[in-house]
C-alpha cells in the first residue's frame, strides 16, 4: 500500500517543474567543471572548496522538492477520508520526499555523466573522476534524506504542516543546517555518512511512534482564527481604509509568480549571471573570458522566471489592470535583478582591474610575444592572412584564429610580435598596444629602454620579470571597453521578449493547453541547446571562450569608438530595439487569453 | 443603449466547441439568470462579456464597445464575482479593500464601510483565515462598492450554505437593482434564479435554449407525461413545433411544451395523443432537469 501511495504521491507527479530548475543547474555545473578543466590545464581533480560549492548546488537542486513541491502537505483531504493508517500516509509522504529529492540529484548526476561520456567519446577531456561524481551525488543525497527526516518530524501528527506560520522558517533553518553539515562532513570519508544516516533512521522511527491513529487537519489555524475573531473596533477601523497601491503591487506579484520559490531560486541565479556578464572574476582569475559564454543560459533563466505565469493569469485577469502593467510586473523583477548583478559585478571588476596588468609579455619556450586583451584583436571577415608593416619596413604575418572552425571570419592580432622580430618592431608594437589599451602615448624608445632587452640568441625578451606599466606609469587608466552593457544585456532582453511573444501568441481560441506547453518547453529546450552548443564549440576546439569574448567585446568597442554617433548612438539604437521588442511582447500579451483554470 | 450584446457568437477550446451561434441582448436594469449544466458554457459566456476571452466568430459588445479593445475601461464599469475567483489569501481584508479602492475611481467609501460593518467583516484578518461565506462577502463588497453599471456573478454562491447563499444574493440584488444596475448571474440553484432573476437564459448543448421572462416560463410552459406504451414516441412528440424536448423517463414519456397546460392538452388531443396524458405547470427546477437531463 505504501508503495502505491508513494508512486501516486503528488510530490512525484509534480516533479516536472523541479526538473526544469535541476536541468539548468546541472548544465551550469557541467559548464563550470569544463571551465575548471581548461583553467587548470586538464587536471581532472576538483579542489575541496570547488567540490563543496558544487555539492551545495546539487543539494540545492534536490532541495527544490521541499520548497517548490507540495512538501508541506502530508495528504489531501480525500486521502484523509480513506481507511488508511496515519502512519502509512506519513511514511509515504516521507518516502516521496526522499524519492523526489533523490530523483533530482540523480538527474544532476545523469546530466553530468552524459556530458562526461559525450566528451570522452570525442576528446580526451576528463572533467571529473568516478569518485568525484560519487561524492557529488552521495553526500547531497544523504543530506536530503536527513532533511526529509527533519521535515517529517515537524508537527508529525498533522496533515498539512505547510499551513503552519513557522513552516517556511523551519525549512530555511533545516537547509541552512544541512549546508553547514555538508561542509563539515566533506572533510570526512564517505563511509562516515553511514552513522549519520542511521541516526536519521532512528529519529524517523521515533517520530513515527508519536503518531496518532489519524492525521489532524491544522488545529493551530483554528486557534489563530478564534484569536482573530475577538478583535474589536471593526467599525472604526474600516473608516480608515484608504486607497493604497502597496497591496496591489504585493498581491499581483505574489499571484503571478509561484511564491516564494520562483524568487528564491530564480532571482539569485539571474543576479549571478549578471555578475558573470559584468566581467568580475567570479569563477576564474580573469572573469572577463566568461562575459558572453553564458548569454543563452541567462535568457533561459529569464524566460523560465516569467514563462510559467500564464497559467496563473486568471487570478488577476478580471481586475482593471492593464496588460502592459502586468507585463511590467512580470518582467521588471528579472530585468532589474540582472542589471543589479551586472552593476555589482562592474564595481567588483573595477577593484579587480586596478590590480591587473592589461598587457603581458611572455617569452617561454612554447609561448612568446605580447599579450593583449582579446577585445583588441581585429576581425578579418574573409579570413585572408593579415600582415603588419612597421615604420622601419619590417613586415610580419599577424596571428590569426578562426572565430568558428569552418567559418571565414578570423580574429587577428594587430600587436603580433613573433619570435625573431627586431627590438624596434617589438617596441613599436608595445607602444601601439599601450596607446590602444590605455589611450596614452608612450614613446617606443622609452618602453624599449625600460622593459625590453635582447637575449644572446637575438630574441627580444623582458628586461625584468614582467611588464609593470600600471605601477611605473600610475596615470595610465585602461580605456573603457565600449558600451557592452546595453549591447549584451539589451540583446538578452530582446531574446527574452521574443520568446515571450512566441509564447503569448499561443494563448488564443482553438489552441490546446498541450500545445501551449509544447511551445513553452520547446523554447526552453531551444535556449538550453543554444547554451550547450556554445560550450560544445569550446570543448571541441571549434572556438574558444576568449575568441567569442574578443569578437563581441571588440565589435562593441569599435562600435562605440568608431561607429556613427559613438557610444551615445549605441545606447540609443539598443534602447530603441529593446523598446521595440517590449512592444512586440506587449502587443502579443494584450491579445493572449488566460488558459482555463 | 443595451448593456451587453452577443451576436452569433461561437467559441470553443481547442477542438471542443462550447458556444455555437449564441445571440442575446441585455438592457439596463435587467437581472438575468444564466442556467445550464456543468460545462454548458455559462462561464465561457461570462468571460466573453468580461473580455477575458474573445469570440472565434460573432461579436460581443459591452456598453456598445468591444470589451477586448479597451478591456480596462470595460472592467472599470463592471463588478465581478466568480466561484473560482481568488482573493489574495495572504492579504488582510483591509488591504484587499484598499487594493480595490485603488483600482476603481468611483469607489464609494461610505457604502463599502456600511457593507463591511453589516457583514461584520474582520478588517485585520487575512483572507485565508476567513470562512468561505466571509470570503464571498469580501468579494461582493469589492465588486459592488464602485457602483458598477453591470454586476457579473459567476456561480458566486457556490459552496455556501442556504442561509449564506440567500443573504449573499439578496444583498447583491437589493444593493444594485434599485440603482438600475444590470445583473448577470449564473447559478445551479433554480430557487435562487426563480427568486432573483427577471429573465432567464438557459444554455444547453452549446446553444441558447430558453431566453424568457421568469414569469412567462411559469405561465407559458408545461410538462406533459404520457404512458410509454408504444402508442407514441419521442420523435412524434418532437415533431410538434411547441415541443422543446421529449424523453423517456422510466415507464413514461416526458415532454416539455411551450404552452400552458390547457393549450397543451388541446394540442395533444388534436394530434390524437391524448389517451392517458397529463399536462401540468412546471417549475424551473423540473424544467431544467427535463431539458438538460438524460433519458433514464
Amino acid at each position: 500500500m505504501i508503495t502505491r501511495l508513494v508512486i501516486r504521491h503528488e510530490i512525484l507527479r509534480g516533479l516536472g517543474k523541479s526538473l526544469l530548475v535541476t536541468v539548468a543547474l546541472s548544465t551550469f555545473v557541467a559548464n563550470v567543471l569544463t571551465y575548471f578543466w581548461f583553467r587548470d590545464g586538464g587536471r581532472p581533480e576538483i579542489g575541496y572548496f570547488e567540490m563543496m560549492a558544487l555539492q551545495m548546488i546539487v543539494l540545492g537542486s534536490g532541495a527544490v522538492v521541499f520548497f517548490l513541491g507540495p512538501a508541506g502537505r502530508r495528504c489531501r483531504n480525500w486521502e484523509q477520508g480513506l481507511p488508511l493508517a496515519a502512519r502509512d500516509l506519513w511514511q509515504s509522504h516521507f518516502l516521496a520526499l526522499v524519492a523526489g529529492a533523490t530523483t533530482l540529484v540523480v538527474t544532476v548526476g545523469a546530466v553530468l555523466g552524459l556530458f562526461q561520456l559525450s566528451l570522452a567519446s570525442f576528446s580526451e577531456i576528463r572533467l571529473f573522476s568516478g569518485v568525484d561524481l560519487l561524492e557529488l551525488i552521495v553526500r547531497p543525497t544523504a543530506m536530503l534524506i536527513l532533511g526529509a527526516d527533519l521535515v517529517a518530524a515537524f508537527l508529525p501528527a498533522t496533515a498539512e504542516p505547510g499551513a503552519h506560520p513557522a513552516w517556511r522558517r523551519f525549512l530555511a533553518a533545516v537547509f541552512a543546517g544541512l549546508l553547514v553539515l555538508l561542509a563539515l562532513t566533506s572533510l570526512l570519508d564517505l563511509l562516515y555518512l553511514a552513522p549519520l544516516l542511521l541516526l536519521g533512521a532512528g529519529f524517523q522511527h521515533w517520530s513515527g511512534r508519536r503518531l496518532p491513529g489519524a492525521l489532524l487537519a491544522g488545529s493551530w489555524s483554528i486557534r489563530s482564527a478564534t484569536g482573530a475573531m475577538v478583535e474589536g473596533g471593526q467599525a472604526e477601523s474600516w473608516e480608515q481604509v484608504g486607497p493604497s497601491r502597496r497591496p496591489l503591487d504585493y498581491a499581483v506579484t505574489r499571484l503571478l509568480f509561484k511564491w516564494p520559490a520562483t524568487w528564491i531560486l530564480g532571482l539569485p541565479a539571474i543576479a549571478f549571471f549578471g555578475l558573470l556578464h559584468s566581467g568580475a572574476s567570479v569563477l576564474s582569475e580573469s572573469g572577463s573570458s566568461l562575459r558572453v559564454a553564458f548569454f543563452f543560459l541567462t535568457v533561459y533563466m529569464l524566460f523560465a522566471f516569467t514563462g510559467h505565469f500564464m497559467e496563473r493569469l486568471h487570478r488577476v485577469d478580471h481586475l482593471p489592470v492593464s496588460r502592459t502593467a502586468l507585463l511590467r510586473w512580470l518582467v521588471l523583477p528579472g530585468a532589474i535583478t540582472l542589471l543589479l548583478g551586472y552593476g555589482a559585478g562592474r564595481i567588483v571588476a573595477g577593484f579587480q582591474d586596478t590590480e591587473r596588468e592589461r598587457l603581458l609579455f611572455v617569452s617561454e619556450a612554447d609561448n612568446y610575444g605580447l599579450k593583449v586583451p582579446p577585445e583588441f584583436f581585429s576581425l578579418a571577415r574573409t579570413g585572408e592572412q593579415q600582415f603588419i608593416v612597421a615604420p622601419n619596413g619590417e613586415r610580419v604575418a599577424a596571428e590569426m584564429v578562426p572565430v568558428l572552425r569552418g567559418l571565414s571570419w578570423h580574429l587577428w592580432k594587430p600587436y603580433t610580435t613573433p619570435r625573431g622580430a627586431s627590438m624596434e618592431f617589438v617596441s613599436w608594437q608595445l607602444a601601439g598596444a599601450v596607446e590602444a589599451v590605455y589611450g596614452t602615448e608612450i614613446q617606443a624608445n622609452e618602453l624599449a629602454e625600460r622593459y625590453l632587452a635582447l637575449a644572446p640568441s637575438g630574441e627580444v625578451i623582458l628586461r625584468r620579470g614582467s611588464l609593470s606599466l600600471q605601477k611605473d606609469y600610475p596615470h595610465l587608466q585602461p580605456v573603457t571597453g565600449g558600451p557592452l552593457m546595453p549591447v549584451l544585456v539589451g540583446a538578452q532582453f530582446i531574446c527574452w521578449m521574443l520568446c515571450l511573444r512566441l509564447y503569448f501568441r499561443i494563448f488564443k481560441a482553438g489552441i490546446t493547453i498541450k500545445r501551449s506547453r509544447f511551445v513553452f518547453w520547446g523554447l526552453m529546450i531551444g535556449l538550453l541547446a543554444l547554451h550547450m552548443g556554445t560550450f560544445v564549440t569550446f570543448v571541441f576546439n571549434w572556438s574558444d571562450d576568449w575568441i567569442l569574448n574578443g569578437l563581441v567585446l571588440g565589435l562593441v568597442r569599435n562600435l562605440g569608438a568608431h561607429g556613427v554617433g559613438g557610444v551615445a548612438a549605441v545606447w540609443l539604437v539598443m534602447g530603441a530595439v529593446v523598446a521595440g521588442s517590449w512592444q512586440l511582447a506587449s502587443k502579443a500579451f494584450q491579445r493572449a487569453e488566460a488558459p482555463r483554470s | 443603449m443595451s448593456v451587453l450584446e452577443l451576436r452569433n457568437v461561437y467559441r470553443g477550446y481547442g477542438a471542443q466547441d462550447v458556444l455555437a451561434d449564441v445571440s442575446l441582448k441585455v438592457e439596463r436594469g435587467e437581472v438575468i439568470g444564466l442556467l445550464g449544466r456543468n460545462g454548458a458554457g455559462k462561464t465561457t459566456l461570462i468571460r466573453l462579456v468580461m473580455g477575458m476571452l474573445g469570440p472565434e466568430r460573432g461579436q460581443v459588445t459591452v456598453f456598445d464597445a468591444d470589451p477586448r479593445q479597451d478591456p480596462l475601461a470595460t472592467k472599470r464599469r463592471i463588478g465581478y464575482v466568480a466561484e473560482d475567483q481568488e482573493l489574495p489569501p495572504f492579504l488582510k481584508v483591509r488591504d484587499v479593500v484598499a487594493m480595490y479602492r485603488q483600482l476603481y475611481a468611483g469607489w464609494d467609501a461610505e457604502f463599502a464601510t456600511n457593507l463591511a460593518t453589516r457583514f461584520e467583516l474582520p478588517p485585520d484578518r487575512k483572507v485565508k483565515d476567513l470562512s468561505r461565506g466571509q470570503a464571498r462577502q469580501v468579494a461582493l463588497l469589492c465588486a459592488v462598492s464602485h457602483r458598477p453599471e453591470l454586476l457579473v456573478l459567476d456561480e458566486p454562491a457556490g459552496g455556501l450554505d442556504p442561509a449564506a447563499r440567500r443573504e449573499f444574493l439578496e444583498t447583491s440584488i437589493q444593493l444594485l437593482n434599485d440603482t438600475g444596475t444590470t445583473i448577470l448571474f449564473s447559478s445551479h440553484y433554480m430557487g435562487d434564479v426563480e427568486r432573483m432573476a427577471s429573465r432567464l437564459i438557459m444554455i444547453h448543448e452549446r446553444q441558447k435554449w430558453i431566453d424568457s421572462d421568469v414569469d412567462a416560463i411559469r405561465e407559458g410552459y408545461c410538462l406533459a407525461v404520457l404512458p410509454a406504451d408504444g402508442s407514441c414516441d419521442n420523435d412524434r412528440l418532437l415533431s410538434i413545433p411547441t415541443c422543446l424536448c421529449a424523453r423517456r423517463r422510466g415507464d413514461a414519456l416526458h415532454a416539455v411544451f411551450e404552452l400552458d397546460p390547457a393549450a397543451c392538452t388541446r394540442e395533444l388531443e388534436e394530434r390524437g395523443i391524448e389517451p392517458g396524458s397529463q399536462c401540468r405547470t412546471i417549475n424551473l427546477e423540473e424544467m431544467f432537469i427535463e431539458l438538460a437531463g438524460r433519458e433514464s
